[in-house]
C-alpha cells in the first residue's frame, strides 16, 4: 500500500487546529499523562465515529484538490 | 524521521505538557490528521480506525505493539478466500468466511452464531494464522 506523503504535504496547521477543537470534549483538560504516566481519551460515540469517517473523506478530498491546484501552479511556472 | 518516530515524538510532547490545558487533544489530533492524510488510499472505515489508534497511542492509552498491530492488520490488502479466519475492524466479532459473492461482498459466519453475515471485504481483518 502506498503511503500518501504527497497529500501529507498539503495538510495545514489550520486543518489540525479545527480538528483539535472538535475533539476537545473527549480529553481531560489536566495534563494527566505528564502527572500520572497514564493518559485519558474517552470512547467515541457511534455518532462521533460516523462524523470522523465523514471528516476523513472530506479531508482527503480537500488534500487532493490542494495537490491538484499546486500541481497546476507548478506546471505553469517556468 | 519515520512515522513511528513521529508518533513517539508527539507522545513525548504530550507527556511534557507544554500547555496549561488540553495537551492531549492537541498532540493526538496532529497524529490523527497525519494518519488521515498518509492513509488516504484506504477505505474510510479503515482509515478512521488507524487514525484512532494513532490518537490513542499518543494519548497514552494504547501501547506501541497494539497500535502497530492495528495499523498492520488494517493496511493489509483484503484478498479473501473461503475458510479464512476474520474479525471485524474493531475485533468485536470473529469468525470464518463461508463464501465469496460475485458482487465482491463476503459471506461469513461469526463464531458461535447460526446466522451468516454479509460484509464488504474492506470491513474485515485477518484473524489468526489459518
Amino acid at each position: 500500500m502506498k503511503l500518501r506523503l504527497d497529500l501529507l504535504e498539503h495538510l495545514t496547521a489550520e486543518d489540525i487546529r479545527q480538528a483539535a477543537a472538535e475533539s476537545v470534549h473527549r480529553f481531560k483538560p489536566e495534563p494527566l499523562l505528564s502527572k500520572t504516566g497514564v493518559g485519558s481519551l474517552s470512547s467515541a460515540s457511534t455518532e462521533e465515529r460516523a462524523k470522523e469517517v465523514e471528516h476523513s473523506m472530506d479531508l482527503t478530498q480537500k488534500l487532493i484538490r490542494r495537490a491538484r491546484k499546486a500541481g497546476k501552479l507548478k506546471e505553469r511556472s517556468p | 524521521m519515520s512515522l513511528l518516530e513521529t508518533l513517539d515524538y508527539l507522545k513525548q510532547q504530550h507527556r511534557r505538557a507544554p500547555f496549561l490545558f488540553f495537551n492531549g487533544n492537541t498532540f493526538a489530533t496532529i497524529g490523527r490528521e497525519l494518519a488521515l492524510a498518509i492513509y488516504s488510499d484506504l477505505p474510510p472505515a479503515r482509515k478512521r480506525e488507524i487514525s484512532s489508534s494513532f490518537a490513542h497511542y499518543i494519548a497514552g492509552v494504547l501501547d506501541r505493539e497494539a497500535m502497530a498491530g492495528i495499523v498492520d492488520s488494517l493496511s493489509e490488502a483484503a484478498d479473501w478466500k473461503t475458510g479464512d479466519r476474520v474479525k471485524t475492524l474493531r475485533g468485536s466479532l470473529r469468525g470464518v468466511i463461508v463464501r465469496l459473492r460475485k458482487d465482491g461482498r463476503v459471506v461469513w459466519k461469526p463464531d458461535g452464531a447460526e446466522n451468516e453475515l454479509t460484509a464488504l471485504p474492506e470491513s474485515l481483518c485477518r484473524h489468526g494464522s489459518e
